[in-house]
């Protein structure tokens, strides 16, 4: 059922998406952006882009999936426009570990690298998936099980 | 290998952003959604509570020693800086080395601090250069000398020289106060980091060979940035923080640059909150607590 909010309920179910689930949220955008600190504007930008256009979503029940389709053309906006090359897989700091799945990420086709990143780190089912990236939800298993065989293939060079 | 597992080898390597909450406040702003903005009446208060600050301020310059120009604000800085009898103080710094040097360049220290008498406290450093080791603790009393450290791989206590540290050793908050009221410390204005707002504080050391920059969150003064360009003796002065510590028992494995300097550091306050003294927080400020089965050295 599509519902019509007001406005004060608009920004209150907005803000109660960005507490519930802050840190999904930035744990894709700085998986995208290989930067924690790009990542957390990202987010931000994404939820004040919600604030601002608001009025859109009066008439459209699914908000995360709005939000989260957001974050992504955000992150996707971001990396264009930067000149330097952005590193692709940038992590918490121990950059030396699983130097060959790293690699493997990194060398996914961006529509793949995006899929597995949806899944396993904002922890979306297949149709929202589906919403956040733009693709159909038919191609979602697809596009995941080609993105773990490549890491599964990444994995077995290193236990051979 | 199953989705499962695939999910837990990408939570190895996943972005550390763990306890992190975001900034809704500043969403709002850029949003144009400023809730001091929608209420009126709030903003009438705030006028009166600004105009009463500023007159507190203008009291204070009388007798306030502090360089950079007194104001409540640096009251309240002070007034934070050190947890309460019934608190334990959380930090989780994340230091980066911009000094050309082998090896890993980033760090993570984590300290806990008890507010109640004997104050002990504990810290963690990851010892990167030296995995065999694996992560490092160090533990003690503020003001005594001596304490233990722990190694994961011994899995025992070693006694440890360790200095009588101050509470300005382990806590940036209090070392800002502490610069403040000695008139080291220059209050620079406020910015905005990762779209927080936040107070500039900038230290120099009395050779001015070294400089750190402080900034602080604009409301709580808690640490949120510490950058310090300095060789090791001004790294002191500027208030490295944990450089007692990390230097106490080895931890120069970490090897930040060159043992003769300079250091180009950046550090990031991950965490720093004070826990409820209770019984399971208390331990973690204890290093025997922690580990009470590891036989003494």
């Amino acid at each position: 059922m599509v519902g019509v909010r007001a406005d004060n309920d608009l920004v209150a179910a907005i803000e109660q998406a960005y507490r519930d689930d802050y840190g999904r949220f930035l744990r894709l955008a700085a998986a995208m952006l290989g930067d924690v600190d790009a990542g957390r504007d990202a987010v931000q930008e994404t939820f004040a882009r919600g604030l601002r256009e608001r009025q859109k979503l009066r008439h459209d029940d699914r908000l995360k999936g709005w939000l989260w389709r957001t974050l992504v053309n955000v992150c996707l906006s971001e990396k264009r426009r930067r000149t330097a090359p952005v590193p692709e897989f940038q992590t918490n700091g121990h950059a030396e570990d699983w130097p060959e799945v790293r690699a493997a990420i990194a060398a996914l086709p961006e529509r793949q690298r995006l899929v597995l990143f949806l899944r396993h780190y904002a922890d979306l089912d297949y149709r929202g998936i589906a919403e956040a990236a733009g693709i159909e939800r038919g191609t979602v298993a697809a596009t995941l099980h080609a993105a773990h065989h490549k890491i599964q293939e990444a994995m077995t060079e290193v236990t051979l | 290998m199953s989705e499962r597992e695939i999910t837990t080898l990408l939570d190895r390597i996943a972005p550390d952003v763990e306890g992190e909450t975001g900034d809704w406040e500043d969403v709002l702003r850029r949003g144009g959604l400023d809730r001091h903005e929608r209420h009126p009446l709030r903003q009438w208060g705030l006028a009166l509570v600004a105009a009463a600050i500023a007159a507190a301020g203008l009291a204070l310059g009388v007798t306030a020693p502090w360089q950079s120009g007194p104001s409540v604000l640096e009251q309240a800085a002070a007034a934070i800086s050190a947890p309460g009898p019934g608190q334990i103080l959380e930090e989780r710094i994340v230091i980066q080395s911009h000094v050309r040097v082998p090896g890993p360049r980033i760090f993570h220290v984590g300290v806990w601090l008890d507010g109640a008498p004997p104050h002990r406290y504990r810290a963690t450093l990851d010892r990167p250069l030296l995995d065999s080791l694996g992560r490092a603790e160090y533990g003690g009393m503020l003001g005594r000398p001596g304490g233990f450290s722990y190694s994961a791989t011994d899995k025992a206590l070693d006694p440890q020289g360790l200095a009588a540290l101050r509470q300005a050793d382990l806590d940036p908050a209090a070392f800002i106060r502490d610069a403040i009221t000695s008139g080291r410390a220059k209050v620079e204005g406020t910015s905005t980091l990762h779209g927080r707002r936040v107070r500039q504080i900038l230290l120099t050391s009395e050779s001015s060979a070294g400089l750190a920059r402080y900034l602080v969150d604009a409301k709580t003064y808690r640490p949120v940035r510490v950058s310090l360009i300095a060789g090791p003796l001004d790294a002191y002065r500027v208030g490295f923080p944990f450089l007692d510590v990390t230097f106490a028992g080895g931890i120069s494995q970490m090897q930040f640059g060159p043992t003769t300097g300079p250091y180009a550091l950046v550090c990031d306050f991950v965490e720093y909150r004070y826990l409820p003294r209770t019984a399971s927080n208390r331990k973690l400020a204890d290093i025997r607590a922690m580990h009470p089965h590891a036989p003494v050295l």
